[in-house]
């Protein structure tokens, strides 16, 4: 009973594939079109500016968890505010988390209805991907972990068809370096904490991971590979397309993809878009753990595999009955983005300074 | 009356007792043997015992005699390795029943055990299934004795322990539980001990029948334990920290926790230079995922992404499909099916005919479905490279395991195209970072990522290069090599 979680206990390297793996997803996808529309080019200072702000926020976050080290956020709600209020900020949490999942989940159908089946009924990919999803999302986080492991590897080889596009590239694109000064720069970091959203799900790992001390450098580590990534597509699509045509386009990674064309393949984004779907689901399968396990809190169950499964069937059934116009979809995005930068940066720093706070009086008793 | 029969029972002697409890087994002889100087009786199983043994080693000695022997006397005096004096009934009927033969004189209780077990048994030959080139060509047999043997030639360690024990209600089928003390884990040997007290069942013939009772997940495709006929093999693995299971009248032996990259390696690839084992390794690996994917990459692109293809390709795959009437997932179906007809049919037959089978199966069927326009020529290529593929891997339980996966990753094909195909690897890969051998993550060392690993995982670095032991088997001791400047 010391130690409830040891039992699925994630190595260093999980910790961070996947919080990497949760940020890494749709956003990138319209990222580079979705900033230069504010930025320009100089929209990689943004990403930059973001990536500063998300390292903060997530080092709040491992802050506050290290005065719980054996539990997960959805054990220190009701250790902080009594049973019941604890209760309705689980509920709040599953929503969130829920939410996210949904978006995901709806997203990535949307943008496979749209760029290579476009005749598929929604709820047919619906049933799809919720067998793998629930396969994962049913077990420990250990196992959601050696996922994104394998999912990491898996997907490195993508990289390599990038080399195809230097052929024809202008990195001149990229000057004057600060084009309309620094307000449109900080007003797309808005845009891009977006992309960054993700590493909240450490509210969740912390516990599980076996070494404590490397919390900050995890969390570190996995923001910087995201920036990484991020900064490559960013320059490598503001270097291809020129700054007219960049905004043009609603998802830019794919339409770099189009361009390239190699002698026995054709359509790579077809391929490229099939495969990013082992990285979408490292985005949403944690959401959708998330959720499971804060609906089984709720009851008191320890085993979340029924609520794994009534939430797929949810996800499912939904399918049925509305599907989201692309519209729609855009400003269910919105909404949930808002609440995400809500949840993700300020709440940790409120939730730091109550139990700061809560423990000093405390302690002084 | 039942006061009387009561009392007799208790003073029954041996004969009697014995002849009691072998009613009706024909099998089961009594010999006496009488001399001026003794007179003493002699029980075996015939086919059990070596008839030779008993007659010089036993009665031989006792017909010589010129003086009168006690069992006593016939302990200290055989030429028998193997003996011992029990008054113990049960002790003595199960011994019989194992090959011994007992000896004992008419009106006594106490009797001599003599260790004369002796059967025909096949000679050690290399095993089919797991031949190599370089290696070493021998196999196990069905003794646990002579398998033990061979194993222990690999594996002069003072710290090898052996715990024997009884599996299975009515055949007590003999098993042995090898392992080095100071490399395996403690807790794996524990735990291999529970699930192996778990069985409760009459009778184990064969090592394959204790896999599913002590399998972390029964319901996989995925073998979780080794069962290897390689002396070889096994001493490699135990060397590792794995730990053994002989079972008696099984050439089998049961080796775990073994992990889905162990799956892939063989005793070749360490025997030949660490460039083509590392070729080889590769090619392996490729042909898990041909094997699995293969089939359906090529219905989903004929059927939904024949753009992804370019022109001049698309045309003759076109061509060629022209006559089929059939959708692609029935034209891979159908073919597929055949193909794994023709395999089981061409493996329980005797060699000279499941030549035949092979050559009017694949020339004869495979072309004239072609001609007669109810496959493709290209789907006869795709399913035949599928089929090669599978037989590259070293294990066979392995790629019984995979050829299964094949089936509805085809039919996820044909309804959502390349999407299928990835929901289908999704599902794979979820199945297999759900599995666990042993407790031990199946997937070591890709998840859990160990780095440290990865020199004997796709490639296989130098032989140098393997200072420490994998860590899926958690060894006590982790080093294998001394690592540079001193100890």
């Amino acid at each position: 009973m010391q130690r409830p979680y040891a039992f699925s206990e994630i190595t260093n390297f999980q910790f961070v594939v996947l919080i990497t793996g949760a940020q890494i997803g749709i956003g990138i996808l319209t990222l580079p079109a979705d900033v230069a529309e504010v930025a320009d080019t100089s929209g990689w200072i943004s990403v930059i500016i973001g990536w500063a702000l998300t390292a903060v926020a997530s080092i709040v976050i491992v802050k506050v968890m290290s005065y719980y080290p054996d539990s997960t956020i959805i054990d220190v709600f009701p250790k902080l505010f009594g049973k019941y209020i604890g209760g309705l900020f689980i509920i709040g949490w599953l929503l969130y988390a829920l939410f996210a999942a949904g978006l995901v989940f709806y997203t990535s159908i949307f943008l496979i209805q749209i760029w290579i089946l476009p005749h598929m009924p929604l709820y047919g990919l619906s049933i799809l991907f919720s067998f793998p999803g629930y396969l994962v999302a049913r077990h420990s986080v250990r196992v959601l972990g050696r996922y994104a492991e394998v999912v990491f590897f898996l997907t490195l080889w993508m990289f390599v068809f990038s080399f195809f596009l230097f052929e024809n590239i202008y990195p001149s694109y990229l000057l004057p370096i600060i084009k309309d000064g620094w307000i449109p720069i900080l007003q797309a970091t808005h845009t891009v904490v977006l992309s960054f959203i993700g590493f909240e799900i450490t509210f969740m790992l912390y516990p599980y991971l076996q070494d404590k001390t490397f919390a900050i450098k995890g969390v570190l580590i996995a923001n910087s590979l995201t920036l990484g990534f991020y900064l490559f597509i960013l320059f490598l699509c503001f270097i291809f397309f020129s700054p007219y045509e960049i905004t043009s386009y609603k998802w830019p990674t794919l339409n770099l993809l189009k361009v390239i064309e190699l002698p026995f393949i054709e359509r790579l984004e077809i391929l490229f878009l099939s495969f990013y779907l082992l990285t979408l689901s490292t985005t949403g399968i944690p959401y959708f753990y998330i959720a499971a396990v804060s609906l089984a809190k709720l009851f008191g169950k320890q085993e979340h595999k029924i609520p794994t499964i009534v939430l797929f069937s949810f996800m499912v059934i939904i399918s049925f009955f509305y599907s989201p116009a692309e519209k729609q979809l855009e400003q269910l995005i919105t909404f949930w983005g808002n609440s995400a930068i809500g949840i993700s940066y300020i709440f940790p720093v409120v939730l730091l300074v109550v139990v700061y706070i809560i423990h000093k009086v405390r302690k002084r008793k | 009356m039942k006061f009387f029969g009561k009392e007799r029972r208790i003073n029954r002697n041996l004969y009697q007792k014995l002849q009691e409890s072998f009613k009706d087994v024909s099998d089961f002889c009594i010999r006496e043997i009488t001399t001026d100087h003794n007179q003493f009786l002699l029980g075996y199983i015939t086919g059990l015992v070596d008839s030779k043994d008993v007659s010089e080693l036993i009665i031989k000695p006792i017909l010589e005699s010129k003086k009168q022997l006690s069992i006593e006397d016939m302990y200290s005096l055989t030429y028998v390795s193997n003996v011992r004096i029990t008054r113990d009934f049960e002790t003595i009927s199960t011994s019989l029943r194992r090959g011994k033969s007992v000896l004992f004189k008419e009106h006594g209780d106490e009797c001599l055990i003599l260790g004369t077990p002796g059967w025909k048994e096949r000679d050690i030959q290399e095993p089919q299934a797991e031949s190599t080139i370089r290696g070493s060509h021998q196999g196990f047999i069905e003794n646990i004795k002579t398998n033990i043997g061979m194993f222990r030639r690999y594996v002069p360690d003072p710290k090898l322990k052996m715990i024997d024990f009884h599996l299975g209600e009515r055949s007590q089928t003999k098993a042995s539980l090898v392992f080095i003390e100071d490399i395996a884990d403690e807790d794996l040997v524990k735990e291999m001990m529970k699930r192996l007290k778990r069985i409760e069942i009459d009778s184990i013939i064969n090592t394959g029948e204790i896999q599913d009772f002590i399998d972390d997940k029964t319901f996989t495709l995925f073998p979780q334990f080794l069962i290897t006929e390689r002396p070889d093999t096994t001493a490699a693995a135990v060397y590792q920290g794995r730990i053994a299971l002989f079972l008696d009248h099984s050439p089998g032996v049961l080796v775990g926790p073994y992990s889905f990259a162990s799956f892939l390696q063989s005793v070749d690839d360490y025997s030949i230079r660490w460039l083509p084992a590392s070729f080889i390794r590769f090619l392996r690996y490729v042909s898990f995922f041909t094997s699995i994917f293969l089939p359906s990459i090529y219905i989903a692109t004929i059927s939904y992404h024949y753009e992804l293809l370019p022109l001049d390709l698309t045309i003759s795959i076109g061509e060629s499909r022209e006559r089929v009437p059939v959708p692609p997932l029935l034209e891979a179906l159908f073919m597929e099916v055949v193909i794994e007809i023709l395999r089981e049919a061409g493996l329980r037959l005797p060699s000279p005919i499941s030549q035949t089978v092979g050559i009017v199966g694949g020339i004869v069927i495979g072309q004239a479905a072609v001609e007669a326009g109810i496959v493709s020529n290209i789907m006869v290529i795709v399913v035949a490279l599928t089929a090669i593929s599978s037989f590259i891997l070293p294990s066979q339980d392995m790629s019984n395991g995979i050829r299964l996966f094949r089936f509805p990753i085809m039919i996820l094909a044909a309804f959502y195209g390349l999407i299928g195909v990835v929901a289908g690897l999704m599902i794979v890969i979820a199945h297999l970072v759900s599995l666990e051998t042993l407790g031990t993550p199946y997937l070591n060392p890709l998840a859990p990522t160990r780095l440290k690993d990865w020199k004997d995982f796709v490639l296989r670095l130098p032989m140098g290069s393997m200072k420490t032991r994998p860590t899926q088997t958690r060894a006590n001791d982790k080093r294998r090599q001394p690592s540079k400047g001193g100890k």
